[in-house]
């Protein structure tokens, strides 16, 4: 934010040599004067130059200049290194290009061009999001919601039909893993924000299948989550649990297991010879002490490893 | 008139330049799409559930019933046939706690006749059934000993207590009568979560 207002104040200097310059350049217009700027790569005063002019009426309709704008604008926030909220300049970057393509008087080859500019932009905005999963703690998660929310919105408005679904489901996916592996930690062992992890990672899973009902990974990790977490229940009964929490345990547990299976059969379904949801339905058959299915599981892993 | 072609030639150019990075940056999107670059993910917990479940009725077929006085013991004995995973649970978690006044002390046995040439432990959990049960409970016959399995039948075998699935659920049914026999007093609490008690 420190970044972003210092970089304001300078704009505000830089607007002032612009003008200071400009009365030197035979009145030349602000768009000839950034575009000047902008063909040295002074972009910070090409921007000092063209901005405040855009309030003009002169501009209000003029498509070229808003897509220099949108350049100026795009070349700022890829040196500024800024992302998230702070990337002040991508986001007045897309507002640019978007305002110039929405003008019939744009050049085709400009209009191709702010499309690709877009494209980028749109998938920074996905980048940004998926490094905010990597570094995950629960309050990110609006935050990474609005970038994927943005990127959405600009991939639409470039291809109407195109079908995102496959994104979407890959960051839920990815926000379950997420809140899983906090969940693993065991550092909110027995707190309430435990329940809130395991309903944020069961959710996200849940909404990864809405989208890619066939995902693979997303019925896998699903299932794991159900499952691991009702082991970390049992795991933390010991001499103090009593015969009634005993039982009561028991019944929370077999309940997740039920659950965790139908997904890691759906998983085993589509690739029937991973080893990973083999075991994973051995074990499961095995926890709802169900011998049978459990050492048939066993033996279809045991003839897999042969078969390699 | 205002210079468009200079600006349009710039940022072609510079739009060449960055196609570069773009197509990188596709690459990254594609890689993040496909998974590769996913968080590790997370496999199935191997823990034996149902250890856990039977190491916690043992402890308290230990705790909640009266065993007859002893005057020269100085431990409380489990006894484990045939399950190293249950001994493990059991030793991990119960080892050394208290049964009245007896630290809780848990043996393992490979198979029936390691057990038989040493027969010792107040709770005796067999694992295998059948034949190799019999042979368990006949030579427990006289003593004052829970013997504990988890097999069909096992209560007319000779086991006093024996594990059962109901509903994918861990419970127990108990021959209390015979445990009167032989002089174990099964707690009331250990009764009342039984399904099934013999007369």
């Amino acid at each position: 934010m420190m970044r972003t207002l210092s970089h304001l104040m300078n704009t505000s200097v830089l607007a002032w040599l612009a003008v200071v310059l400009s009365t030197g350049l035979s009145a030349q217009s602000p768009l000839e004067i950034a575009s000047r700027f902008a063909e040295s790569g002074s972009w910070d005063e090409a921007y000092a130059a063209l901005k405040p002019s855009m309030q003009q009426e002169l501009y209000q309709t003029d498509a070229h200049a808003w897509y220099v704008l949108g350049f100026v604008q795009k070349e700022l926030h890829k040196a500024s290194g800024a992302t998230g909220d702070e990337a002040v300049f991508r986001a007045e970057s897309v507002q640019s290009f978007q305002r110039a393509l929405s003008m019939p008087n744009l050049s085709s080859e400009e209009r191709e061009t702010a499309r690709r500019a877009l494209d980028f932009l749109s998938r920074s905005y996905f980048r940004d999001a998926i490094q905010w999963v990597e570094g995950f703690t629960p309050t990110a998660e609006p935050i990474i919601l609005e970038l994927m929310g943005r990127y959405e919105a600009i991939q639409s408005s470039l291809n109407p039909g195109q079908d995102l679904s496959p994104q979407r489901a890959d960051l839920h996916r990815y926000l379950g893993q997420a809140y899983a592996q906090l969940l693993e930690t065991e550092r909110f062992a027995d707190l309430p924000e435990e329940r809130a992890l395991f309903e944020g990672a069961t959710s996200h899973y849940q909404e990864s299948l809405t989208h890619d009902p066939d995902s693979y990974a997303s019925q896998y990790n699903f299932s794991i989550a159900l499952y691991n977490h009702g082991v970390r229940q049992l795991k933390r009964i010991n001499h103090t649990t009593s015969m009634f929490e005993l039982l009561e345990i028991q019944d929370a547990c077999v309940e997740l297991f039920e659950r965790a299976l139908i997904p890691m059969r759906k998983a085993h379904d589509q690739r029937p010879t991973r080893l990973e949801t083999l075991k994973g339905l051995m074990t499961i058959h095995y926890a709802l002490s169900q011998p049978e299915a459990s050492e048939a599981y066993r033996v279809k892993i045991e003839q897999q490893l042969r078969n390699r | 008139m205002i210079a468009v072609r200079p600006i349009r030639l710039l940022l072609a150019l510079r739009f060449i330049k960055t196609r570069a990075a773009n197509l990188a940056g596709l690459f990254l999107l594609t890689l993040v799409s496909s998974g590769v670059m996913a968080q590790a993910e997370l496999g199935v917990d191997e823990t034996d559930t149902r250890a856990i479940m039977k190491a916690n009725f043992l402890f308290h077929f230990a705790a909640s019933n009266e065993w007859p006085a002893d005057p020269v013991a100085a431990d409380f004995h489990i006894a484990v046939i045939g399950n190293p995973r249950l001994h493990e649970e059991l030793v991990d978690k119960y080892a050394l706690k208290m049964i009245g006044a007896l630290p809780l002390k848990i043996d393992a046995y490979e198979g029936i006749d390691a057990f038989l040439q040493r027969p010792v432990g107040q709770v005796v959990y067999c694992e295998p059934g059948a034949g190799e049960l019999l042979r368990v409970a006949e030579i427990l016959r006289d003593k004052p000993v829970l013997l504990v399995a988890d097999s069909e039948d096992a209560l007319a075998s000779g086991a006093l207590i024996n594990f059962v699935v109901i509903g994918n659920r861990i419970r127990y049914e108990i021959n209390a009568q015979q445990a009167r026999e032989k002089g174990v007093l099964i707690g009331n609490k250990i009764m009342s979560w039984a399904v099934k008690n013999s007369p």
